[in-house]
């Protein structure tokens, strides 16, 4: 298993578009993060602001620029150029592939997180040090923490998008799954069909989106220490991850890996 | 241990469609099996269900006699397996093995250079998506040959390929048998080629192994036959039946006469024609090819020879 983990992140580490993509982005945020500043003409509370809209960006923006991105590249490349049968034909138990994949995605993941974090900090020292402001650690607790729900949401996201994939064997389903997933467009549907019959209305708590939209609006208009950490969320969304690794497991050896075009 | 490869009564299933019907196929060690079947014989099938990617079967797969779920997964890091030619498109050739000798754990850091080298692609620096048919199937069996395992299985390897392509890869697969005894099981359409290559031969046709042989007992067993052409074919049936009363023939598309065996009849044939008037075009031996002797073996009706 770990020299099947090895190999995907050289893989990840050898596909060069991985770095032009986040570098436009990060690029884009910090020329984003310098116009609105210049432009700011409301006194002193820039660094607030730039907080706030930090855990906006990270609840809401994060998981589709780069969740998505993420996935795309650690699980769907697979499916995309018929790797399978290469894999699993060189004796890669299922097991072996389902939890190493895990470990390579929540690795990648962490990656970016903390590329992004670090851009994101440098940003708000620049930010601070321009507005002679305080550094809110309280703010930076709610943002680690919405951005720790986010990060396990994405796995848990994945897990389930995963299954889709290994049934379909298909990119395009897969990435759709996730997308409606991460998008929250699954407990959107869910609430819209609420409003006409409440018959429906136990499965929302199935859902991992209704605990993790709870969860960060709470945080977004409180902070950490007045509504505390969201325990519940990561533990249904540990259990998410945890369901979707076995259930992948077992379809995993029950379905037929599809011969490449 | 009698054989590396086996399996006992395989049979698999789509829906209704019997794709593999109680196969049961013998690769014994340091030999190169060509397995012959014309598209949708069920090759592809069998090879996917011996390396672990098509489950739900019934009967039984031994590889290097072991049998259990987790012992088949350890056999299968033993085995080169291509099946057409799947990478990941942004990489090179060089990184793409890479990702797999990382893979299967083989700790030589020169193991990639060095099966480029055999199929000539070590100085490709390209990404795979650029490549043309031929390269990416060169890179296929490359990866196929990473770390000399003991049996390689290769599906329809020359598919692609330029007709050097094509014998430089025979000669390789001969070269790897004979100096490093790496057992092969190939497979291809192009019978012509594996007569060319395999020392062993076995026959599916409809998802039915019809039968397995050396070349040596298909040398033995298979007739040679004289090809006759001739201006008045019946007057020329009429003569051999006449003279010969246990002649067998058929007519082939060419309108030529080919009577099976009686290759020592040759001057007798001769004689006879020209003796009855008849004008002889066309008057030669020959050897039955491994074509034939398949496409033979699937008109008598497949699986009544087993």
């Amino acid at each position: 298993m770990f020299n099947y983990i090895k190999a995907d992140l050289y893989r990840l580490m050898h596909k060069k578009s991985n770095y032009i993509y986040y570098g436009v982005l990060f690029a884009a945020f910090v020329l984003f993060t310098i116009f609105t500043m210049t432009n700011f003409s409301e006194g002193s509370g820039y660094s607030d602001g730039f907080l706030q809209a930090g855990i906006i960006l990270l609840s809401q923006a994060f998981p589709l620029l780069f969740g998505i991105q993420a996935y795309s590249v650690v699980y769907l490349n697979d499916v995309s150029s018929s790797s399978y049968q290469n894999i699993f034909s060189s004796g890669l138990s299922k097991v072996e592939f389902v939890i190493g994949k895990l470990i390579v995605f929540i690795t990648y993941m962490f990656t970016t997180f903390l590329a992004g974090a670090i851009v994101y900090l440098a940003l708000y020292l620049f930010v601070m040090s321009s507005e002679n402001a305080d550094f809110n650690i309280e703010a930076f607790k709610t943002l680690a923490t919405v951005g720790g729900s986010v990060f396990l949401g994405m796995i848990g996201y994945a897990g389930l998008a995963n299954l889709v994939a290994y049934v379909t064997q298909n990119t395009t389903m897969s990435l759709i799954t996730f997308g409606v997933l991460i998008s929250n467009i699954s407990l959107t549907a869910l609430d819209l069909i609420s409003l006409v019959t409440d018959k429906l209305e136990f499965l929302r708590k199935w859902t991992m989106s209704y605990y993790l939209s709870d969860s960060n609006n709470t945080l977004l208009f409180g902070s950490v220490n007045e509504v505390g950490m969201p325990f519940k969320t990561w533990g249904i969304i540990g259990i998410y991850i945890l369901v979707t690794a076995i259930a992948g497991i077992v379809l995993l050896r029950k379905i037929e890996i599809k011969e490449g075009k | 241990m009698n054989h590396l490869i086996e399996t006992v009564g395989l049979t698999k299933h789509y829906g209704k469609h019997v794709a593999l019907k109680d196969v049961s196929i013998h690769v014994r060690q340091g030999e190169i099996y060509g397995l012959i079947g014309k598209n949708g014989a069920g090759k592809s099938t069998l090879f996917k269900t011996m390396m672990g990617l098509a489950p739900s079967y019934n009967g039984e797969i031994k590889l290097y006699g072991k049998s259990s779920v987790s012992e088949l997964d350890d056999a299968r890091q033993r085995i080169g397996f291509m099946m057409g030619a799947h990478f990941f498109p942004y990489l090179t050739a060089k990184e793409n093995l890479e990702y797999f000798r990382k893979m299967k754990g083989i700790t030589d850091t020169k193991e990639v250079d060095r099966v480029l080298k055999l199929v000539d692609m070590e100085k490709i620096k390209k990404p795979f998506k650029s490549f043309s048919m031929g390269m990416k199937q060169r890179v296929s069996i490359a990866n196929a040959l990473l770390g000399s395992p003991d049996v390689i299985i290769l599906d329809e390897p020359i598919n692609g390929l330029d007709p050097q392509g094509i014998a430089d890869f025979r000669r390789l697969v001969q070269k790897l048998n004979k100096e490093q005894k790496i057992t092969f099981i190939v497979s291809s359409h192009i019978l012509g080629e594996l007569e060319l290559m395999a020392t062993r031969f076995g026959f599916i046709h409809d998802g039915v192994l019809i039968e397995e042989l050396d070349r040596e007992t298909i040398r033995n067993k298979t007739e040679e036959k004289v090809v006759v052409k001739v201006d008045d074919l019946k007057k020329a049936i009429y003569l051999l039946e006449q003279a010969y009363e246990q002649i067998e023939y058929t007519v082939n598309g060419d309108q030529e006469l080919v009577i099976s065996g009686m290759t020592n009849k040759v001057d007798e044939f001769a004689q006879l024609f020209v003796s009855n008037e008849l004008k002889l075009f066309k008057l030669i031996s020959q050897e039955i090819s491994i074509q034939d002797y398949y496409l033979n073996l699937i008109s008598k009706g497949g699986q009544k020879n087993v």
